[in-house]
């Protein structure tokens, strides 16, 4: 953006600028991790509570017809039918929503898994309460726990590079605690308004510390230096515009745009090959109390468009990507008088990738007889979301120790979702 | 504004001796002769320093978008207790402010649209006293409008918010009305017009009018506002099932908390502690939804039709609809309301009963506490804030009463490590360089890029008050970069002159970077920091980047 106006024409006498550059050249960074024993995992979060019961319609289940009017809720037939799904569970007739095309494909190309009636057990209809539970991984909300991703990290290593990627301003709860996850917007803004070049090295002198701002202070050159170091860059030194692979097209309307700027981010970040193992992405607008048959189309056909784009670009990657999609909780079986649906409970979950069992639906459908339902009104959970979760971190992401990871969780028999190699 | 020596040596010298009273009662004058000053900015250092450990200043680094001198004089001169008293009764005039809002020009640009010419110009600030007749034509959809035009209440709005942060008087009340905001945050770029266009309606007649005032009242502005009823999704809530969005968040966020909700008890209401004797301790997701059907048809007059014959008038004023209304009787914190209530009482009984209840004054007061005092606020000043919160509950000074017991006790003048968000960072800077700033979007989006953003917290729990998602990569690159914007004068909305605020005797660069982080930090820079930064300055005599460098400093980064 507006970063390289006049050089910024201060930084520090010579003598300094040795001394921190000589720091700078000794900066500890690990040695990269070796990726290929891993997956790198990218995590998509529907902020909100997606209505995963239009993601993936049991359309023919009678209940879902009666509860719902015509317009919120998939079709099995007409116009605007949803898109089928081989594989589905309990004999439903479970279709995508139709926007969603871009999904239905990497289903039928059998790198998309898809679990129903999946969530956090006990969890909260709270965004805010919820969003903390599934992200801590823990039991219940704990303001000083770090998060789930921050843990896996340091299991692994990778939690003195940058090990992790938040394309949001600041990091997830998943990421809390976590000194060296970097969050970056436009990888060309992640840059200093230094047009002389030694602010950074001032900036080290300024940040000598102990307090969180000053490890912040510091962490922010670290990423600066190795970000600007791996940037690909034209002659004249200007970061050269992110170009997708394989004839990818991340659609960029405005209601695409959010995730398919970030994912273009992780792409790139990824591509750097700067020590990434995993990514978080937000795609906001999913609490659809009021409205929905104006909000929700968009909403997926942004979310189908930009992962389809994103898994395409990313194809000389497929073998160690696993891609996630989840949200902080269903929406209710029977909307209100908004033309909307409030807080849920149960979900659909995506889990994307090389060495996805896809094709297939995972899971088990609960019903949504009025008994069937959680407390008479919402989709009951019958996967817990960490089952999931640890079943990628064991798999595919040689996660060591799982009981750290999801403490006081002992997960339920492997779904089946990967094959390890 | 010019600085002089001489009342920037006054202030160092008087809040050094403030210092002294940092443990005692707010009434005490600090006592001057206790403190001779040392004869010069350099060798004030000892007092300095210990400023910054707790004080006066560090007082109003809290009770203000960043210290002045004038501010500590004014200060200094009446004692804490008259200078609390007259920030919370914020009564004279402020001309300064006033004329720059009246001189402010704001840039507007677009290609010709409908009856609207191609227009690229600036213009003053029209909307921000306008009454809702005259905004609401502009949410209108069936006319081709400019989305400039649509949009330019929520900018002027902006704008004037930013003028005032950095130029009012009352640094007190903004940093409540920035506050309230937060509080009973609304999306303004929600894809939803009715807000972007009601902004002005919002800050200047909800959360500036109740901002000092009667939380009970302010609650009511806030529910019955175009503005959060379009975001809540309020105005289309109607018998049944009813829409649970603004109800979920009035209980969760805007007076009980989420500290109070009993998840795992669902619809056992008699489950929750306290409900045998009819006070339960909190809420439960029925509370949510019984909440909901009693504010079924409030709603926003937006001339839709509502059947057989009735239409709604078009003015975006707040109205009731009672065929909407869920009538039948309902048990909100294990309180029945009777059936068959006049229009809007069962909605009003459920705010009377949350601004009663003991967890709002604990929600609210943490909250209070944890802006002005600290992220973990100590639970002994909650507690003891939250006595008066609920001693003063029918008072129309209510909420000045509470921040008065907040920053009256000794916990104001302890020192602080509360960090900046970007926003306070752009203001404190502002102030303490006495810019001259007008104010435009590309302040906005600066700080947009890096989480703060004004009017459009994405979610409705508005923006974070502790430190850790300020500390972001993201943020702090920003934190940097954004100095250097103001610095250079990147979009030509801020003038800088140093130099003539400079004492002249300051002609080395220890010097000066010794007086700058004096007016900037309170206090001196550590002796590598400041040789840095005055090296830098032995090459390129820019005071510009000196005092910037200053401000990038980890110091000036925490109030």
């Amino acid at each position: 953006m507006h970063l390289s106006r006049r050089a910024f024409t201060i930084g520090c006498s010579a003598a300094i600028a040795a001394l921190a550059g000589g720091r700078l050249g000794s900066l500890a960074y690990a040695a990269p991790t070796d990726t290929t024993l891993r997956d790198i995992l990218v995590v998509v979060s529907l902020r909100g509570g997606a209505d995963g019961l239009s993601l993936v319609a049991p359309t023919d289940d009678p209940h879902y017809v009666a509860a719902r009017s015509a317009s919120l809720r998939v079709a099995d037939r007409g116009a605007s039918a949803g898109l089928p799904l081989a594989n589905a569970l309990a004999g439903i007739d479970f279709r995508l929503h139709p926007l969603a095309a871009g999904l239905r494909e990497l289903y039928d190309s059998q790198q998309l898994a898809i679990v129903h009636a999946c969530g956090l057990a006990h969890g909260s209809r709270s965004h805010f309460e919820a969003i903390d539970l599934i992200e801590r991984g823990a039991p219940r909300a704990r303001q000083d726990g770090s998060g789930w991703i921050t843990r896996y990290l340091a299991q692994i290593g990778a939690d003195r590079t940058f090990g992790a990627l938040a394309t949001t301003s600041s990091l997830p709860v998943a990421l809390d605690q976590s000194h060296n996850a970097v969050a970056m917007g436009e990888a060309s803004d992640f840059a200093l308004a230094d047009g002389a070049g030694r602010t950074p090295a001032l900036l080290r002198t300024l940040y000598r510390g102990d307090q969180p701002l000053h490890r912040a202070g510091i962490a922010a050159l670290d990423a600066i230096d190795l970000v600007g170091r791996a940037l690909p860059r034209a002659a004249d030194g200007a970061p050269l515009p992110y170009e997708a692979e394989h004839g990818a097209e991340y659609p960029s309307e405005w209601h695409a745009a959010e995730l398919s700027n970030a994912l273009q981010t992780v792409a790139r970040m990824i591509k750097m090959d700067v020590g990434l193992q995993v990514a978080t992405v937000d795609y906001g607008g999913w609490d659809t109390h009021d409205a929905q048959t104006d909000a929700l189309p968009q909403l997926v056909d942004g979310l189908a468009r930009a992962l389809a784009a994103f898994y395409n670009d990313m194809t000389r990657y497929h073998q160690r990507l696993t891609v996630v999609v989840v949200s902080e909780f269903g929406r209710r079986l029977r909307a209100n008088e908004s033309g909307g649906t409030d807080h849920g409970y149960g979900n659909a979950l995506f889990v994307l990738g090389g060495n996805v069992n896809g094709g297939r639906m995972y899971g088990t459908w609960p019903g949504l007889a009025t008994e069937q339902l959680e407390d008479g009104a919402d989709l009951a959970i019958t996967t817990e979301y960490r089952s999931v979760i640890a079943e990628i971190a064991q798999q595919r992401l040689g996660a060591p120790d799982l009981a750290a990871i999801f403490p006081q969780f002992t997960p339920t028999t492997a779904l089946g979702l990967l094959r390890t190699s | 504004m010019p600085y002089t020596r001489r009342a920037f040596l006054r202030h160092t010298l008087l809040s050094g001796g403030a210092l002294a009273t940092a443990a005692c009662t707010m009434d005490q004058r600090p006592n001057k002769a206790a403190h001779p000053g040392p004869d010069g900015i350099a060798s004030s250092t000892t007092a300095t320093d210990a400023l910054r450990r707790g004080g006066t200043f560090a007082w109003l680094q809290r009770a203000s978008y960043g210290v002045r001198s004038q501010d500590l004089e004014r200060l200094e001169s009446i004692g804490l207790a008259a200078y609390l008293d007259e920030q919370l009764t914020p009564a004279g005039a402020d001309p300064d402010l006033d004329a720059r809002l009246a001189a402010l020009l704001l840039p507007i640009q677009y290609e010709a649209e409908g009856r609207y010419p191609a227009t690229d110009e600036r213009r003053p600030l029209a909307y921000l006293g306008a009454p809702l007749s005259t905004l609401w034509p502009l949410s209108r959809e069936d006319e081709a409008i400019p989305w400039s035009e649509r949009i330019r209440p929520l900018e002027e709005v902006r704008a004037a918010t930013m003028l005032r942060a950095v130029y009012s008087r009352w640094q007190l009340r903004e940093l409540l009305v920035e506050h309230w905001h937060n509080h009973f945050s609304v999306n303004a770029e929600n894809d939803d017009l009715r807000i972007t266009i009601t902004m002005p309606i919002y800050d200047r007649e909800v959360i500036r009018t109740h901002a000092l005032g009667n939380f009970r009242q302010l609650l009511e502005a806030v529910a019955t506002s175009t503005a959060m009823l379009s975001y809540l999704d309020n105005a289309s809530s109607k018998a049944s099932p009813a829409n649970e969005n603004y109800a979920r968040e009035l209980l969760e966020l805007h007076t009980l908390g989420a500290a109070h909700y009993f998840n795992d008890r669902y619809q056992r209401w008699g489950d929750v502690p306290g409900a045998a004797a009819g006070a339960p301790a909190g809420y439960i997701d029925a509370d949510v939804y019984e909440a909901a059907r009693a504010f079924t048809g409030w709603s926003v007059a937006d001339g839709r039709d509502l059947g057989e014959d009735d239409t709604l008038p078009d003015t975006g004023e707040f109205v009731y609809i009672a065929a909407w209304h869920d009538p039948y009787q309902k048990r909100v914190l294990a309180t029945e309301l009777a059936p068959n209530q006049p229009a809007l009482a069962d909605g009003r009984a459920v705010l009377d009963m949350l601004a009663r209840h003991p967890a709002t004054a604990l929600h609210v007061c943490t909250r209070l506490c944890r802006r002005l005092i600290a992220d973990d606020p100590p639970p002994e000043l909650v507690a003891r804030a939250a006595a008066v919160f609920r001693a003063q509950i029918d008072a129309p000074d209510q909420i000045a009463q509470t921040v008065r017991a907040i920053l009256s006790a000794p916990e104001a003048l302890a020192p602080s490590s509360k960090v900046r968000r970007p926003y306070e960072v752009l203001v404190a800077f502002l102030r303490a360089t006495a810019a001259e700033v007008q104010p435009d979007e590309n302040l906005h989006w600066l700080l947009f890029e890096r989480g703060y953003r004004m009017f459009s917290w994405p979610a409705p729990n508005g923006h974070p008050d502790v430190a850790d998602p300020w500390l972001s990569t993201n943020v702090m690159i920003g934190r940097w970069n954004m100095l250097v914007a103001l610095t250079d004068n990147w979009w030509g909305t801020t003038t800088l002159d140093l130099t003539s605020q400079t004492p002249a005797e300051h002609t080395t660069a220890a010097a000066l970077v010794a007086y700058w982080s004096q007016r900037l930090l309170g206090t001196t820079l550590a002796p590598d920091a400041a040789s840095a930064i005055a090296s830098a300055y032995d090459e390129t005599s820019d005071l510009d980047a000196l005092v910037c460098c200053i401000a990038m400093a980890p110091e000036f980064h925490q109030r």
